[in-house]
């Protein structure tokens, strides 16, 4: 009796002894599903505890460049030891380059932190440069973790019918049949369009077992948008030798066009020695061996734009086929003025993300406000769906019915090798009169106004009843004779060279003509006197009738005459005086030659006076 | 020639016949309470007789109406510089304004100049200032050839001066690129694009003065508040 229990406490230390070795190697790893997203993606990020038992949380760093909105934990134990992974979904919160800082984990009074990872956030609709998911590690080398194969009878032959890339991953496969673990990776089509979604399948093929889990780290990528679609085991016989394989899809599309990569695939295992070995043995071979790596082909793609030739304006840069689309409004009977929500909703195969939003048309009537875009992806069988639904708010302007017209969306037929064009049905909304009661009366305008009279609001005030056709006025009128303004300063210019040249002036010149008419006829003194003096009222302004002498000097001489002339003048006035009034002592051939002087001084006067 | 006058008259006593059928037909839709159904009365009469003061008026009277004081500001405004006596109009308008929070006559300012200052309409001015210029520059020729009326062509000429700052100020008030918020609330952003970030919302009814567009985006300042950004072109209505 005693020695079995000897042999019981022997067998309890043994099954201990892995379980406290684990205990000692303890790994935290963080990892995320992609590092190159939109800021619509959703962002997975993967804590798993390699190692550790009982209750712990890892403790995440502040990151303010995301929001987290979901988490799971998952336990696994397998051979006694137990990995615990943490996952939490995250949406990014900005453009950029964003950092989430080293995870710890405080365990058996030690501290574990992982590195940080990097990401880099684009908006929706930005093309991405590269991704690779970058694994963040302490002491175990944990990515994204295939599970332990379970040994199964392994007898399956490839089907005889099988698809192009199935063919291609058969034969890669089968030039490596002298190797117990390997990885192969193929892609439906090497030379897919702009946004055109193709397969890219990678296997792990092992023909022997391997011990825990084998992380698995997904393909680096360039130039290309990648999604994981779905995961799958098979077998395969290469040269007599029977395989498991464990494949992982994803649907990759083409950014920009030009080439474009899906590196190296790469799976971390630590082989088994014999597939016959017993449950402690395997535990105890586990932890003995080093863990190998093996890494699939890359993959490299051509990527080709779509065609310019019959682009139509409706194409936002979607490329496959089997797309649907449909418009709806959230109501069809509204006030006048109220708003409408317009959702215009597009399914269909590949990645919609990168595509361009829709462009309204012009909608006569209403009141269109900016286009707000969602899209997302659902991996389905192995391939990708997405949808993008557009939403918007027209606000018809008034009353009436309205029909928003049919939208087009057009797409590139990678088969066809053309663009189709679908289009949502025409819908209808009828808007009828408001009926608002705030129709602008400004109740708040109460005031009493004195007399008994109180004010009870203010209003517009009510329609002209006419039109005001015909209200020109006189300024109006004569603000279309704007030309004549030329004339004035035509005639001012004219004013201004006759002031600068200092000509005579026209009342000068019209007073000398006069003058000279009046003294060619002049036969006496008077005439010859009443000459003059016509002459100096004209050119003047002097009145010489009855006036004596000084007064008529004293005038020229403010008038600007010059004092030469004035004595001139005096010495022939009183000549002509003295002919009139004592016309005996004169004779009678003096009128004459008084009539000439009287010309010269009215000569002198024009040249030399100023008015 | 007679025949033809008199057709010539019944053509336009016809049109004339019509577009006050038109007026009463959208006057009674406005009656009725169907301000929608006025609007567009009255807006197709518009395309008949662009730049009539009274049919901006009736417009702007069915979109107060109607609640978008907006478009109601808009209408009165483009009125009101068509018809800047009219006295229904300024009270419109001012009111208007003033559900928008906006004021029509600057603070500080006597309604009485104000009224002054606007109380020509911009060709009407213009000609006040031709008529003036062509005065003084008969006065000024006359002065120089018989240097009579000195004075009386001093005056004028200040008289143009006058006139011509005030046709200068107005012409630079009426050349401003106005617009009013139309939309029930537009949101005021730091740059041409819903992804830059909104520092104000603005209500219907503000006066905006307009600086810059790109694409679909009008850079505005909203002359009540001193703000400066970007609002897009569908919440906006220029006047």
């Amino acid at each position: 009796m005693r020695k079995h229990w000897c042999i019981l406490l022997f067998l309890f230390t043994l099954l201990l002894f892995p379980a406290a070795s684990a205990a000692n190697a303890v790994s935290l790893t963080a990892s995320v599903n992609k590092t190159v997203l939109t800021t619509e993606d959703e962002l997975l990020l993967t804590v798993t505890v390699d190692g550790a038992a009982g209750d712990f949380t890892p403790q995440l760093p502040s990151m303010p460049s995301f929001n987290i909105y979901g988490s799971s934990i998952a336990r696994q134990i397998i051979n006694s030891h137990a990995t615990t992974t943490f996952e939490y979904v995250m949406v990014p919160r900005f453009a950029g380059k964003a950092v989430i800082g080293p995870v710890t984990l405080n365990y058996a009074n030690k501290t574990y932190k992982t590195d940080p990872i990097t990401v880099t956030v684009y908006r929706t609709g930005s093309a991405p440069g590269a991704s690779s998911p970058t694994p963040a590690k302490t002491g175990g080398n944990i990515d994204t973790a295939v599970p332990a194969p379970q040994q199964k009878p392994v007898t399956a032959q490839a089907p005889a019918d099988m698809p192009p890339l199935e063919r291609s991953l058969y034969n890669l496969a089968a030039r490596n049949g002298d190797k117990d673990y390997f990885m192969v990776a193929a892609i439906s089509n090497n030379h897919p369009y702009v946004n055109q979604t193709v397969t890219l399948a990678v296997r792990f093929y092992y023909a022997r077992l391997f011990a825990g889990n084998a992380p698995y780290a997904d393909p680096s990528i360039s130039n290309l948008f990648m999604e994981l679609v779905g995961s799958s085991e098979g077998r395969q016989t290469i040269s007599g030798k029977t395989y498991s394989y464990i494949e992982r899809r994803y649907a990759v599309s083409g950014v920009t066009a030009g080439p474009a990569e899906a590196g190296a695939a790469s799976v971390k295992y630590i082989p088994m020695g014999n597939v016959h070995l017993s449950v402690f043995d395997r535990m105890f071979a586990a932890v003995s061996q080093e863990p190998k790596t093996v890494k699939s082909n890359a993959v490299s793609l051509t990527i080709r734009p779509t065609p310019q030739a019959g682009k139509p304006k409706s194409f936002y840069g979607a490329v496959g086929s089997g797309y649907s689309i449909s418009a709806s409004l959230d109501r069809d009977e509204v006030e006048a003025g109220e708003a409408v929500n317009l959702t215009v909703n597009v399914n269909g195969p590949g990645n919609l993300k990168p595509t361009a939003d829709l462009k309204l048309p012009a909608l006569p009537g209403f009141k269109v406000y900016d286009v707000a875009s969602n899209a997302g992806t659902v991996p389905n069988n192995g391939t990708l769906k997405s949808y993008k639904i557009f939403k918007t708010v027209i606000v018809p302007v008034s009353s009436g019915t309205y029909t928003i017209p049919a939208l087009d969306w057009s797409y590139f037929d990678p088969a066809a090798k053309e663009y189709r064009t679908i289009r949502t049905k025409p819908l209808e909304i009828e808007a009828t009169p408001s009926s608002k009661t705030d129709t602008g009366f400004d109740f708040a305008a109460q005031a009493d106004l004195g007399n008994g009279f109180r004010q009870l609001g203010r209003d517009i005030r009510y329609l002209k009843s006419d039109l005001a056709q015909g209200d020109t006025t006189f300024l109006a009128g004569l603000a279309k004779l704007d030309m004549a303004s030329y004339l004035f300063a035509a005639l001012l210019l004219t004013a201004g060279v006759f002031a600068l040249m200092d000509k005579q002036t026209l009342a000068g010149k019209r007073a000398l003509s006069r003058a000279r008419a009046q003294l060619k006829r002049a036969a006496t003194e008077e005439a010859v006197s009443d000459a003059l003096s016509v002459y100096l009222q004209v050119r003047y302004g002097v009145h010489t009738a009855s006036l004596p002498l000084r007064d008529i000097s004293a005038s020229l001489k403010k008038r600007g005459c010059p004092p030469d002339l004035i004595k001139h003048f005096e010495s022939l006035w009183q000549h002509l005086d003295a002919a009139r009034f004592a016309p005996a002592a004169m004779q009678r051939q003096n009128a004459a030659a008084l009539a000439r002087q009287a010309e010269e001084l009215m000569k002198k006067m024009d040249k030399g006076g100023r008015i | 020639m007679k025949k033809m006058i008199v057709a010539l008259g019944l053509v336009f006593w016809t049109a004339a016949a019509v577009c006050a059928t038109d007026m009463q037909s959208a006057e009674a839709l406005y009656r009725e309470g169907k301000f929608a159904a006025a609007l567009g009365a009255y807006e197709h009469l518009l395309a008949s007789y662009p730049n009539d003061p009274h049919l901006y008026y009736n417009i702007g009277n069915c979109y107060f109406k109607m609640g978008s004081t907006g478009l109601a500001v808009a209408n009165y405004y483009r009125a009101f510089r068509l018809a800047p006596r009219d006295a229904d109009i300024r009270h419109n308008l001012t009111l208007a304004l003033q559900n928008g929070g906006e004021r029509f006559v600057p603070a500080g300012m006597p309604e009485v100049l104000h009224k002054f200052f606007f109380g020509l309409r911009a060709d009407e001015l213009k000609g006040l200032l031709l008529l003036s210029l062509w005065v003084f520059c008969s006065l000024a020729s006359l002065w120089l050839i018989k240097r009579r009326l000195g004075y009386a062509a001093v005056s004028a000429l200040a008289i143009v001066a006058v006139l011509a700052v005030w046709y200068a100020w107005r012409s630079k008030i009426e050349k401003m690129p106005l617009a009013v918020v139309a939309a029930p609330v537009a949101e005021l952003r730091s740059g041409p694009g819903s992804n830059f970030p909104a520092s104000a919302n603005v209500a219907q009814g503000h006066l905006l003065l307009l600086q810059d567009s790109k694409d679909n985006w009008y850079d505005v300042v909203v002359k009540s508040e001193g703000l400066q950004g970007w609002i897009q072109a569908e919440a906006l209505e220029k006047i």
